[in-house]
């Protein structure tokens, strides 16, 4: 099967190629640009951290991306190998071939692309393709898209195909149109006014059939979504509202409630300050191009999540991942830089970030109707559920003391519902202070040494966890690090490890070299509220990246 | 209003028919459900939420009751002798009240008219003579496995007790209402109470059956309650000797078992109540509650839902010996 796609991916490039060649869309000075990825571990089992022993030993992930572009035609493809997968990563990937390619026509005022593609309507609540390497996501379409400007200032798309399922694609089939107006595009006059703004829409549908001799599945799902963007000065505002019509899937305990979902983001920033606020509301929006799908399979859509990203190991400890079922939230952040000169602000100046994030559950009332209607529940928008699934409050000092140094202080509270997050049974919530110091400094032009200091303090789950890193730079090209997870706190002595990793590597321009050894934690690696599991493991690890 | 520059109308007729796609295709993709549930004819039916039309609740909980099992087919030339013999017994004064009879068509006399194989039907008779199929999965489980030794129809059961120390329960009909007198004047072993609730235009019922185990007749018995569909004064054809009588009263008809021909398992207690519930719907449903006139309002290929009544019947399981099969109880109640 796979080998016939690639047949006429190759036939209609071909085609494609001698054909617009003859219509000289050719300018003779094609480019090929790529990039490549290896990441290998080794694995020994160690039952005091919980790593399991692996049959192979050893599993690699990679793959490597080649684009061609050559005047209006572009095309590449993506081979990816994983030999086997990374444990944490799905078995399904396990194999290796051509994961994605694809062929694309731009024009001035048209595209079209067929084959592989990514692809975003708005904030991406009804429709976002697209691949996340190291979560192990990749929804991509396979299929035909078309982009298509029809005035200055309006474009539209269109997208169909069956969504990337591992090595083989989705049940399903995707649908979608989605519009955009530039409303000071549309008129010179307007062009150049202070307020901007731009509005869309789009409308996706999913096709499935059914085998089920219980429900009347809806075989088309249908979400629609439109969305404002306004900026004057330093004042930005965004606000999308999306809703799905009856979507029973696995996901959602097979009701038939409408989705909906609204998200809400505005700020305002000027030199040394600025302030942000969101607010998102989702209910039962999980939009799957399989109702069995589960996890992040066949996602065709993505739900933002409004806590920050934590960068900080411990910091990340308890990372939160987005309820596609429910949950209201909001965030708000300040920042504010000290001049350079005043008595707080030093020399260099100083950065100050505060930042608080809450997300509770909604507000819903059962309605008693598995029975009949199956809509489950109703909600109420205007209130918070009495359940706190998380909140995060940050504060964040960043001060350089002179040019060879400078440092980051943060300190992190947060409360995490860990049943509900990572859909656990009798961890409870957990409520942790995190400290974190970061240095930098410079002993010499080509040499920085970079350390790490973080102090996590919890009387819940694992308790107690310190943090220590040190790192030395030489040069721009080698670097040397050691880094200790210690879960000193653990009430069970023979838990109290050490997890201690060495790293070294190389880099140069876009290359770089990584050899590691140690012991990695178990828990859970999120990227914008999509997570993955990452079990512990102990081992030898080699990371190598480059591009073109 | 400012007027925009540079759209001349063959850009907003392209915007137009985006618009216009755009739209329809929001429409016809989208299929809305208004019931999740597939409509099933059979067991485990949805109840709608709106009130039912009729409810019934048994009142006589302080009764032993024995079943009483006609098993027939329209062929069968003998099989009127029986009827009458069971409405003797259900209509007697004295105990009549005590027994909760249905007729049972399986075998070869119940087979439908001009089936390869199957009876002769009478020349002259109209073509739809004897055309209608009344023998159930249920009830031919039953004949199979607890009147094998029968030498076809009529046959019967009461209580489905071992009364002539034969090989299998099958009783003389000719001996169904003393039998039944036997059983009726020993104790209550369990109590059975039920509650019927239909929706006429909907064609669904729904049954609660609350069983109280009393007095245990084997130590170590597994119990287990079966409940079904019967249907009362059913016109239709029947050979009554070497006559074709078009508009044969039949009795209580079993037209379908609403939990499988074996029932559900219960655990039992004594004097613990156990409620099971069950919801049925078919689209042969129809419903005329006026006397019977001929020919018949509804015709007997459908179900008339005045007619119906619900038949729960609590037995027991020794697996050998003369108790096994031995139905404590049995209770009726009218849709």
């Amino acid at each position: 099967m796979l080998v016939k796609k690639i047949q006429i991916v190759l036939a209609v490039l071909i085609v494609s190629i001698s054909t617009t060649a003859y219509a000289q869309v050719f300018n003779g000075e094609g480019q090929v640009h790529g990039s490549i990825e290896i990441d290998a571990q080794q694995y020994k089992p160690d039952s005091a951290i919980g790593a399991p022993a692996v049959p192979a030993k050893m599993a690699m992930n990679s793959y490597a991306q080649l684009d061609y572009t050559n005047g209006k035609i572009s095309g590449g493809l993506r081979y990816e190998a994983y030999e086997n997968a990374l444990q944490g990563y799905d078995a399904r990937y396990n194999g290796s071939g051509i994961a994605n390619r694809y062929l694309r026509f731009a024009d001035t005022n048209i595209e079209v692309t067929v084959g592989n593609f990514y692809e975003q309507f708005g904030s991406g609540m009804i429709l976002r393709a697209y691949w996340n390497y190291p979560l192990g996501v990749d929804n991509s379409i396979d299929g035909v898209r078309l982009k298509y400007n029809i005035y200055r200032g309006i474009s539209v798309k269109g997208i169909i195909g069956h969504q990337r399922y591992y090595w083989n694609e989705g049940n399903g089939i995707v649908r979608g149109v989605d519009g955009e107006i530039n409303l000071n595009q549309l008129d010179t006059a307007w062009t150049h006014k202070k307020t901007q703004i731009i509005i869309g829409g789009s409308f996706v549908s999913k096709y499935q059939a059914s085998t089920s001799t219980t429900y009347n599945l809806p075989l088309n799902v249908g979400a629609t979504a439109g969305r404002i963007t306004i900026s004057n000065g330093g004042f930005n505002l965004y606000s999308e509202y999306a809703t799905k019509i009856n979507d029973p899937s696995v996901v959602n305990g097979y009701l038939y409630k409408q989705g909906q979902a609204f998200l809400f983001r505005t700020g305002y920033s000027t030199k040394g300050f600025s302030i942000s606020g969101s607010a998102l509301s989702i209910d039962n929006m999980s939009f799957k191009s399989d109702r069995t799908g589960v996890k992040n399979d066949l996602d065709i859509n993505y739900l933002p999540a409004l806590p920050r990203d934590e960068t900080y190991q411990l910091a990340a400890l308890y990372p939160y991942a987005t309820q596609p079922n429910g949950e209201m939230g909001y965030d708000a952040e300040i920042r504010y830089t000290l001049p350079k000169g005043s008595p707080l602000g030093g020399k260099f100046g100083t950065e100050l970030d505060f930042e608080y994030s809450a997300v509770h559950a909604l507000d819903t009332t059962n309605l008693n109707d598995l029975a009949t209607n199956r809509n489950g529940y109703s909600a109420n928008y205007f209130n918070f559920g009495k359940k706190l699934y998380f909140d995060n409050m940050t504060f964040e000092l960043k001060h350089k003391f002179s040019p060879t140094f400078r440092m980051i202080l943060q300190y992190v509270y947060e409360t995490y519902d860990k049943d509900v997050i990572q859909q656990e049974v009798g961890y409870g919530t957990i409520f942790s202070s995190i400290g974190i110091f970061d240095g930098y400094y410079k002993l010499n032009p080509s040499h920085t040494l970079h350390f790490e200091a973080q102090e996590l303090q919890t009387n819940q789950d694992q308790k107690s966890w310190a943090f220590g890193l040190l790192e030395m730079n030489f040069g721009s090209d080698w670097f040397l690090g050691a880094l200790d997870e210690y879960n000193y706190g653990n009430p069970v002595a023979s838990q109290q490890i050490h997890y201690f990793t060495f790293t070294g590597g190389y880099t140069h321009n876009a290359l770089r070299i990584q050899l590691g050894y140690g012991k990695t934690r178990s828990g859970i690696l999120c990227v914008g509220g999509v997570c993955r599991q990452i079990p512990a493991s102990d081992g030898f690890s080699l990371s190598i990246t480059d591009s073109f | 209003m400012h007027k925009l520059e540079n759209i001349n109308y063959s850009t907003m007729r392209k915007f137009g028919y985006l618009a216009t796609a755009f739209f329809a295709f929001a429409i016809v993709s989208c299929d809305k459900v208004s019931n999740p549930y597939i409509a099933k004819a059979g067991p485990q039916a949805t109840l709608p939420t709106t009130p039912p039309d009729h409810v019934t609740k048994s009142t006589d909980s302080t009764l032993h009751k024995a079943l009483l099992e006609d098993y027939m087919g329209h062929f069968c030339t003998n099989c009127p002798a029986a009827v009458a013999a069971a409405e003797s017994a259900v209509n007697d004064p004295t105990y009549g009240k005590q027994i909760v009879a249905m007729e049972i068509n399986v075998d070869y006399n119940a087979d439908t008219a001009g089936e390869p194989g199957g009876p002769l039907v009478t020349s002259g008779l109209p073509d739809t003579a004897y055309k209608n199929d009344y023998r159930t999965a249920a009830g031919t489980a039953w004949y199979n496995t607890l009147l094998s030794s029968s030498l076809g129809v009529p046959a019967g059961m009461i209580s489905r007790i071992y009364y002539d120390a034969s090989y299998d329960q099958n009783i003389q009909y000719s001996s169904w209402a003393t039998v039944a007198d036997s059983i009726d004047t020993t104790p209550q072993n369990a109590v059975i109470t039920m509650v019927d609730s239909s929706w006429i235009k909907q064609q669904v019922f729904g049954t609660a059956v609350t069983v109280t185990l009393k007095n245990p007749v084997t130590a170590g018995a597994k119990y287990f309650l079966e409940v079904v569909l019967v249907e009362d004064s059913i016109l239709d054809w029947q050979k009554n000797g070497s006559s074709d009588v078009q508009y044969f009263v039949h009795h209580k008809v079993l037209r379908t078992a609403l939990n499988g021909a074996w029932g559900d398992s219960l655990s039992l207690a004594t004097n613990i109540p156990v409620t099971k519930y069950y919801a049925f719907t078919s689209p042969k449903f129809r419903y005329n509650s006026a006397p019977i006139v001929t020919p018949p309002v509804v015709p007997a290929r459908l179900w008339n839902m005045a007619k119906c009544s619900v038949i729960a019947f609590l037995y027991q399981r020794t697996y050998g010996g003369a108790r096994d099969y031995y139905v404590l109880q049995a209770q009726e109640l009218h849709l």
